[in-house]
């Protein structure tokens, strides 16, 4: 029932995920972020279980927040992507596996690259140019196959991120009311926050940035 | 369906005259949702010897890593090249360790031996050899793969001439498995050089 999504572009990647935390069919919080900043280039999106969420991706976040400050240098993205799926594979086949899904995004200071990691509650990982996880993706994919493109733009890839929360709460049962999109480029993360508005009497959202106001619409 | 068949995946060896073959397609699936089109399945462990791991997904990955672990250990300690039989015992080996928790994965070794005789090797996921003379097929289109090197599969064949039969076999049994396709990899192991050539499949 969570949304999460993320597209890659040449120099910048896209992470989207829904603000609700639910229990059963009760909304017990409706502006949780469920993303964490690994380091200074690189984020991580996460949802699943509600318990594992919160330990597997704070254990992870320590871990690399302390690689970092022991050698003096930060995990890449793909660092950071397959030890998250090693810890996450053992895990898997211990007593206690954590059940989450998560998406890897990060740009690569040295290279000027950015990458995307999509890693499902089994931990098989694969780097890959868009991406969205569970009831999500039978609605967000067809529409990233079409629309995506290798030279897309950061104002194109979050239009493209929009269409598809668009089309979500048009089609989808359950819909979410809320929603934060975290760009990551050159410059470091930058934090939208979703504005719900009405288009010809149907709901689209607005994307405001939070550090400028700044507003990102589909249109 | 059972959890071997959760991805998708199709692999294909075969032995020619003094050369032998292995292809794998490059799907990525989620039951019948694709997730990646650039996902290899067969992986190279010396210039002349690779493996094939079709089955579950994250067990490919979980094994390629060991797989590698264990080759790079025994380099160290033997010094001299793992032989294709040995990596053979050394995976079902591994396999076996986990009887009662299996890797759901049933890996296939193509190479050429110290004497440059082609050697292909299949077993199931709990380890158990299983040799053949012709070829080995494996993952979610492997009843398709069988039919199709039935048909095509020839004694003695020369590298380019294998490369085609098992290049066919494959393209044609991943068209009729949804589970696998999206192009596929094909690596031709000769004495003198292993070439890989990535082949465009159907693209639906």
């Amino acid at each position: 029932m969570e949304t999460q999504i993320g597209i890659r572009g040449d120099n910048f990647v896209v992470l989207l995920s829904d603000k609700i935390v639910a229990q059963s069919i009760v909304k017990m919080k409706h502006n949780q972020d469920k993303m964490k900043q690994l380091n200074k280039n690189n984020v991580m999106s996460v949802t699943g279980e509600a318990g594992d969420v919160d330990s597997f991706s704070e254990y992870i976040e320590a871990n690399i927040k302390l690689f970092g400050l022991r050698q003096n240098r930060p995990l890449t993205t793909s660092e950071c992507a397959y030890w998250t799926r090693g810890t996450l594979a053992e895990a898997l086949r211990s007593r206690s596996p954590y059940n989450v899904n998560l998406l890897i995004g990060g740009f690569n200071p040295n290279t000027k690259k950015s990458s995307l990691y999509r890693i499902d509650y089994l931990s098989s990982i694969c780097e890959v140019p868009f991406a969205a996880h569970g009831y999500t993706s039978y609605f967000a994919y067809s529409l990233m196959d079409k629309e995506y493109r290798k030279d897309l733009t950061k104002e194109e890839a979050i239009k493209l991120a929009i269409r598809c929360v668009k089309q979500l709460d048009h089609r989808f049962l359950v819909g979410q009311p809320g929603f934060i999109l975290r760009v990551i480029d050159e410059e470091g993360i930058h934090t939208y926050d979703s504005q719900p508005i009405l288009e010809n009497g149907q709901r689209s959202f607005n994307f405001v940035n939070v550090a400028n106001n700044v507003v990102v619409s589909e249109a | 369906m059972s959890i071997t068949q959760y991805n998708g995946s199709a692999i294909v060896a075969m032995t020619g005259k003094n050369c032998v073959v292995i292809g794998c397609d490059k799907r990525l699936g989620q039951q019948a949702l694709t997730v990646d089109m650039n996902f290899e399945k067969v992986f190279r462990v010396k210039d002349k010897l690779y493996v094939g791991l079709p089955g579950l997904a994250t067990d490919v990955q979980t094994l390629h890593d060991r797989i590698r672990y264990r080759v790079n250990m025994y380099d160290l300690e033997e010094e001299r090249a793992i032989q294709p039989d040995n990596l053979a015992h050394m995976i079902s080996n591994m396999l076996y360790q986990k009887r009662f928790g299996p890797y759901f994965c049933e890996p296939i070794i193509a190479g050429l031996t110290e004497k440059d005789e082609p050697y292909i090797m299949g077993m199931d996921l709990i380890g158990c050899l299983s040799s053949a003379p012709d070829f080995i097929v494996g993952g979610t289109a492997s009843d398709n793969l069988y039919g199709m090197c039935e048909a095509l599969w020839e004694p003695d064949l020369g590298p380019d001439d294998l490369f085609r039969s098992a290049s066919q076999a494959l393209l044609n049994a991943v068209d009729r498995d949804a589970m696998s396709g999206w192009g596929a990899v094909v690596h031709v192991i000769t004495p003198e050089k292993t070439e890989t050539y990535h082949l465009q499949g159907r693209q639906d």
